[in-house]
């Protein structure tokens, strides 16, 4: 079995006046794995709907292979789909659950009972043969709606927020399975989440969208690194955000006023968005948790960076890391939060302790302050 | 907020059982016993009591004995009576099934205000009396009625035709009457069945028709069974309806019943009569729960 690119371009989708997707065109290589991210009410499903069939967009294509499937009957489109509910048919044992859509194709018998069988081996359930979907536990459920989805052997794969259903542990079972499952037989995958871990974990890319558009595609590190915008930076990994003026540029470097840090302003390296700053606007520094240093006192020299100095509001134990919040003069109510590992011996701090933040430059992403945006 | 006692940490079992004590379970059983004394009470009075005085009856007039079923035996009469009433309660039942699946599944899948729309002209003749109805049959079907008017004037007959007072007018004005009986509960079984399941079945390659043969259509079956059971039921029981439209020469058993106990006083004869009527519906019943228990895929889906 072997995937066949997506290509949706142009895609416009409204109910009644409501614009859900705008303008929309995206490509999907073969046998990649490609999230679909964003908050609900985002498009996301709307537009896995569209590929489905289930929905069609007022405007727009999409193909598959060299199809165009924009208009085609949803049984006409070999296009496989995991539901967020599994929409196992609970009159049907696993077995003929499975063997649906080779019943559907008219197979012969002894070619679906092969088929079946080998599929049930693929995704763990032999011996679940008899079963009926609700004497099956969730993960076992979701094998299952895997396995009907592929068994047709369809180019494509739609997961809609297959693994919200289960809980923290099983998920993570599942997500290795499901990677596994499609590293063996290679179709395309278009997955649905709004879980941004379960994205950066499974995806060779991801899209992330936000109200109808799409925002920044790129794979996990590219958007976790390098955000596009402050919306992509929030919602993929923890970000902190920093009050701050711009106070200009020159030959490439930028300077920026942290606020209530007024002394502080430091050279940052900034990538090609340059038109949107002028001396004097407000701006959001973002930093990621992990980016940030934490000491009790920095020795005055031995900075890398520039120095803010705040008070530890509360500590998080996480496990493998502490998450320090900490208070930053002249910041607003939302502390700062910082990442630090937990290692043994090594002590953590305490409420209500000052301590100093250094920050690199070459960690910072700097984004423009939005319109009437919060934090 | 009341602070409990499960300021430690709750033991699992604790965790798993609150979300359930919302329901009748958590509700002691004095408290419960307190809510459904009205119920029996009414029921006891008003039912067991009186309909135990008529079936027992039977048994002993004149004295203890079978002599009240020797009489009924006897005479084919009854027999014809008893075997009419279940030909008719399932002809109506047929034909509400056969009539009844296609509103039930459209009140379901319709967009809203059709489906409301539908929904209104189900309900609007079960908020009606069942008198009335069965006189309006009366008003169509009859000698000069409205249906043999029209075919006169268009003169297709000749002769007014006798419509009225046959096993078809019954059958027809029983449907009519029983109909919301069939459609309820299918209605209710299709709109439980998630959207998702006909939408997983067309993406797996079925198309229209085997959306509906293998996905709706099965999973319908609970609601069809309890709405042809019920309407059924109903049927073989139904008083007015048959009595107006039928007149005496189909006679059902419920006329039958109705007029031994007050044209010919026979109060024992009437109990035999119910009895056998009970005794044949119950056995109908519990054969049917039975087969529908040997199929298991629907022990999940009812």
């Amino acid at each position: 079995m072997n995937g066949e690119p997506i290509d949706i371009l142009g895609i416009e989708k409204q109910f009644g006046d409501k614009s859900v997707v705008s303008d929309v065109s995206l490509s999907v290589k073969a046998g990649e794995f490609l999230s679909l991210l964003g908050p609900s009410g985002s498009g996301k499903t709307t537009l896995l709907m569209m590929i489905a069939g289930f929905e069609f967009p007022n405007s727009g294509q999409i193909r598959v292979g060299s199809r165009d499937i924009t208009y085609l009957a949803p049984n006409r489109r070999a296009v496989g789909m995991v539901f967020q509910k599994y929409a196992l048919f609970p009159h049907m044992t696993v077995e003929q659950n499975i063997a649906f859509p080779l019943r559907m194709r008219s197979l012969a018998t002894k070619e679906i009972n092969r088929r079946v069988s080998d599929m049930m081996g693929l995704v763990q359930l032999t011996g679940f043969e008899g079963r009926y979907p609700q004497q099956l536990s969730g993960g076992q459920q979701q094998r299952v709606a895997v396995a009907r989805a592929l068994i047709a052997e369809p180019p494509v794969l739609l997961m809609d927020e297959p693994l919200s259903a289960l809980d923290k542990k099983l998920r993570e079972t599942m997500q290795t399975e499901i990677k596994r499952i499609q590293n063996r037989v290679g179709v395309t995958v278009v997955y649905v989440t709004h879980d941004q871990e379960e994205a950066l974990t499974m995806s060779d890319r991801i899209a992330v969208m936000s109200e109808g558009r799409l925002v920044q595609v790129g794979s996990p590190l590219d958007l976790y690194q390098r955000p596009a915008t402050s919306f992509v930076a929030e919602f993929v990994g923890k970000m902190n955000f920093l009050k701050g003026e711009f106070v200009g540029s020159d030959h490439g470097t930028f300077r920026v006023r942290i606020s209530g840090h007024a002394t502080l302003s430091f050279d940052l390296v900034l990538n090609g968005e340059a038109e949107q700053y002028r001396p004097g606007c407000r701006v959001r520094v973002a930093i990621r948790p992990e980016d940030i240093i934490i000491r009790q006192r920095f020795e005055p020299g031995h900075q890398s960076g520039i120095v803010l100095r705040g008070t530890v509001e509360a500590v998080i134990f996480l496990g493998q890391a502490h998450v320090i919040l900490v208070q930053i003069e002249g910041q607003g109510e939302a502390p700062v939060q910082v990442l630090v590992p937990s290692l043994i011996g090594q002590a953590t701090f305490a409420r209500g302790e000052m301590v100093d933040l250094m920050i690199a430059p070459s960690a910072v992403r700097l984004f423009p302050e939005l319109a009437g945006s919060v934090q | 907020m009341t602070v409990t006692a499960t300021i430690g940490v709750p033991s699992t079992e604790a965790i798993r059982r609150r979300p359930l004590t919302g329901s009748a379970r958590s509700y002691s059983k004095t408290l419960s016993l307190i809510l459904i004394a009205p119920l029996v009470l009414l029921m006891g009075f008003g039912f067991l009591y009186p309909v135990g005085k008529l079936l027992l009856g039977s048994f002993f007039a004149p004295e203890f004995g079978l002599e009240q079923f020797q009489r009924l035996m006897r005479s084919p009469l009854y027999l014809t009576v008893l075997l009419r009433t279940f030909e008719i309660a399932f002809a109506v039942t047929i034909a509400s099934l056969v009539i009844g699946y296609p509103i039930a599944f459209a009140m379901a899948k319709l967009p809203r205000r059709w489906a409301a729309l539908t929904t209104v002209c189900v309900l609007i003749p079960l908020w009606t009396s069942t008198l009335v109805r069965s006189y309006a049959w009366i008003v169509l079907l009859q000698r000069k009625g409205v249906v043999n008017a029209l075919l006169l004037d268009l003169g297709w007959i000749t002769e007014p035709l006798r419509l009225i007072y046959t096993e078809g007018a019954v059958v027809m004005a029983m449907t009519h009457v029983l109909l919301p009986y069939t459609i309820l509960p299918i209605f209710a079984a299709v709109r439980a069945v998630p959207n998702e399941l006909g939408q997983a079945a067309s993406n797996l390659g079925a198309g229209t028709l085997s959306v509906f043969w293998r996905i709706m259509l099965p999973l319908s079956l609970p609601g069809v069974f309890a709405g042809c059971l019920m309407t059924f039921i109903l049927a073989l029981g139904f008083y007015v309806t048959p009595a107006l439209v039928g007149g005496p020469r189909t006679m059902l058993m419920a006329t039958l019943i109705g007029q031994q106990t007050t044209e010919t006083l026979d109060w024992a004869f009437a109990g035999a009569l119910s009895t056998v009527l009970l005794a044949a519906t119950l056995t109908f019943v519990v054969a049917f729960r039975k087969t529908l228990s040997l199929n298991r895929g629907f022990a999940g889906v009812s």
